[in-house]
């Protein structure tokens, strides 16, 4: 299944280009809202393997991906996404830290040459959400 | 003389016969070794001496004799039979030695079971975390994030072409409920999970080098108070001007979530005055920076401030107790101290402090490099 929220409006360029990843539909439905609301351009989707089957290499600013979800885990999806679009950036957002910490023990032990992904916890307050995605997209 | 199979047998056979005899004969057992099968009998009438050696894996008691021998002379009695006693204490010892560590060994497993069961058990306890904090946060985010969202849209309507001021505002009132109440509810998760945490000793700390006075002041920065309350924010210079004294090597979340805890509590607590927070290096010397938090505000009642740190313990209508049981067992974690007390001289109020380690920074300049320095 897919959300797609809201019209892609092409003509405003300057627009950040967001794909969101979430199984739970509420979490993707609320999260490209807030993004679209400032002024973000968010494509979502709850199913991971239709999100990469789709995926639009060279297109997205920031990659937000959910790290629990049913068919495909959120790192597994950040690697098959890494081999299409090596320099994109991508951060986990999730609800469970303990996933992250123990995917970043792994990450520390092999020397790994992908990009560092960060962490976004939720829930989290609009603004703050706000000011964690444009630090990482400036960074 | 009757074929014998056991050991056991001949000993009894020998014993019978010897009240038969009158009495005056001893008969013991030596225990089978792995490596020979020989049972060694000795019979002893003090001053002459019956011995043998026997196969006891023969049937009949004609293929088992393999060594007999007669003595009479004194000597000889009492040499062969110190050397048997001495063999029979070694059995004895043997069998001592034997029946203890089949007993260890069995504590030894039992102890094996009773730890998988502890990891098994550990295990659980974290899966529950982890599945607790997924579950209890996930509804919150559509909560908390459209409430706001819908409250920032109610903001921007045009008031002035629907002419609706008063219904406007109450629908914003209504949405800052909402948005307060999913925020209290979003605190309440962290903190339960944060218990969870620390009871069940899986709470991580991920350490790292940063300059305590720039998180203090950021902290600072991000804190939203009333008109009504004036923050002070004091930091000890050093004589030297060393740039580096700030630096530890800590948790930089949980440290924020320290002061944070600390400073809203005071701002809670403080409806009109002073508050002020101050990194202090008096004690440098014992290697740690300590941290205030001063308020002029009510005060911490008598009641409670020997079970300030505990669980639940508070005398907020909206607190539910467990921040300072938190910031206890985050500063602990650390190796550092948390303490409170009323203030003194006729000052309104409370202050808390704390101490943190300071970073080795010799030890981490080898890890880390000193061009690092100061960076957050």
């Amino acid at each position: 299944m897919v959300v797609v929220i809201g019209a892609r409006i092409s003509m405003i360029n300057e627009k950040n280009k967001i794909l969101l990843v979430d199984n739970e539909v509420d979490i993707a439905y609320t999260l490209s809202s807030v993004l679209q609301d400032n002024g973000f351009e968010a494509d979502a989707f709850t199913d991971p393997v239709l999100a990469l089957t789709s995926y639009k290499a060279d297109f997205y600013d920031l990659i937000i991906l959910d790290i629990k979800m049913p068919v495909m885990y959120g790192f597994e999806l950040c690697r098959k996404i890494r081999e299409i679009d090596p320099k994109v950036k991508i951060c986990f957002l999730t609800a469970s830290e303990m996933f992250y910490e123990e995917y970043r023990e792994v990450r520390s032990k092999v020397s790994d040459k992908i990009g560092e992904e960060l962490f976004i916890q939720k829930p989290m307050k609009n603004e703050t959400l706000m000011r964690k995605i444009k630090e990482i997209i400036n960074s | 003389m009757p074929a014998l199979n056991l050991t056991e047998d001949s000993i009894q056979y020998l014993r019978k016969s010897n009240q038969y005899h009158g009495g005056n004969i001893d008969v013991r057992y030596i225990e089978v070794t792995s490596s020979n099968k020989a049972t060694i009998l000795l019979a002893d009438r003090k001053l002459s001496l019956v011995m043998e050696l026997k196969d006891n894996s023969k049937t009949t008691f004609d293929e088992a004799i393999g060594l007999s021998t007669y003595s009479s002379s004194r000597p000889g009695v009492l040499s062969y039979f110190s050397i048997f006693e001495n063999l029979w204490i070694q059995t004895e010892l043997y069998q001592q030695v034997k029946e203890a560590r089949d007993s260890l060994s069995h504590s030894n497993k039992k102890l094996e079971e009773a730890n998988e069961q502890l990891k098994l058990q550990d295990k659980i306890q974290k899966e529950f975390v982890n599945v607790a904090a997924h579950e209890l946060r996930t509804p919150i985010v559509p909560i908390l994030n459209l409430s706001e969202l819908l409250y920032s849209r109610l903001k921007k309507r045009d008031i002035g072409r629907s002419g609706r001021l008063q219904q406007i505002q109450q629908e914003q009132q209504m949405m800052q409920v909402i948005i307060r109440n999913a925020y209290r509810l979003h605190q309440l998760t962290e903190d339960i999970l944060d218990v969870t945490k620390i009871e069940s000793k899986s709470l991580k700390l991920k350490k790292e080098l940063f300059d305590l006075s720039d998180t203090a002041s950021n902290i600072i920065n991000d804190l939203k108070i009333d008109s009504n309350i004036r923050l002070l924010y004091k930091v000890s210079q050093s004589t030297d001007n060393d740039k580096n004294i700030f630096m530890v090597y800590a948790d930089k979340g949980r440290i924020t979530q320290v002061i944070s805890n600390l400073l809203s509590n005071a701002i809670k607590f403080t409806k009109q005055g002073t508050i002020t927070i101050t990194i202090n290096t008096d004690n440098l010397d014992n290697n740690e920076l300590i941290i205030s938090i001063k308020d002029s505000g009510s005060g911490i009642d008598p009641e409670i401030l020997p079970r300030l740190f505990e669980k639940f313990v508070t005398k907020s209508d909206q607190g539910t107790g467990l921040g300072l049981y938190i910031s206890k067992n985050i500063v602990e974690s650390h190796g550092g101290r948390i303490w409170a007390q009323n203030n003194m001289l006729d000052q309104k109020g409370c202050t808390f402090w704390f101490t943190i380690p300071v970073a080795d920074l010799h030890q981490h300049n080898m890890s880390h490099g000193s061009s690092d320095r100061g960076k957050n």
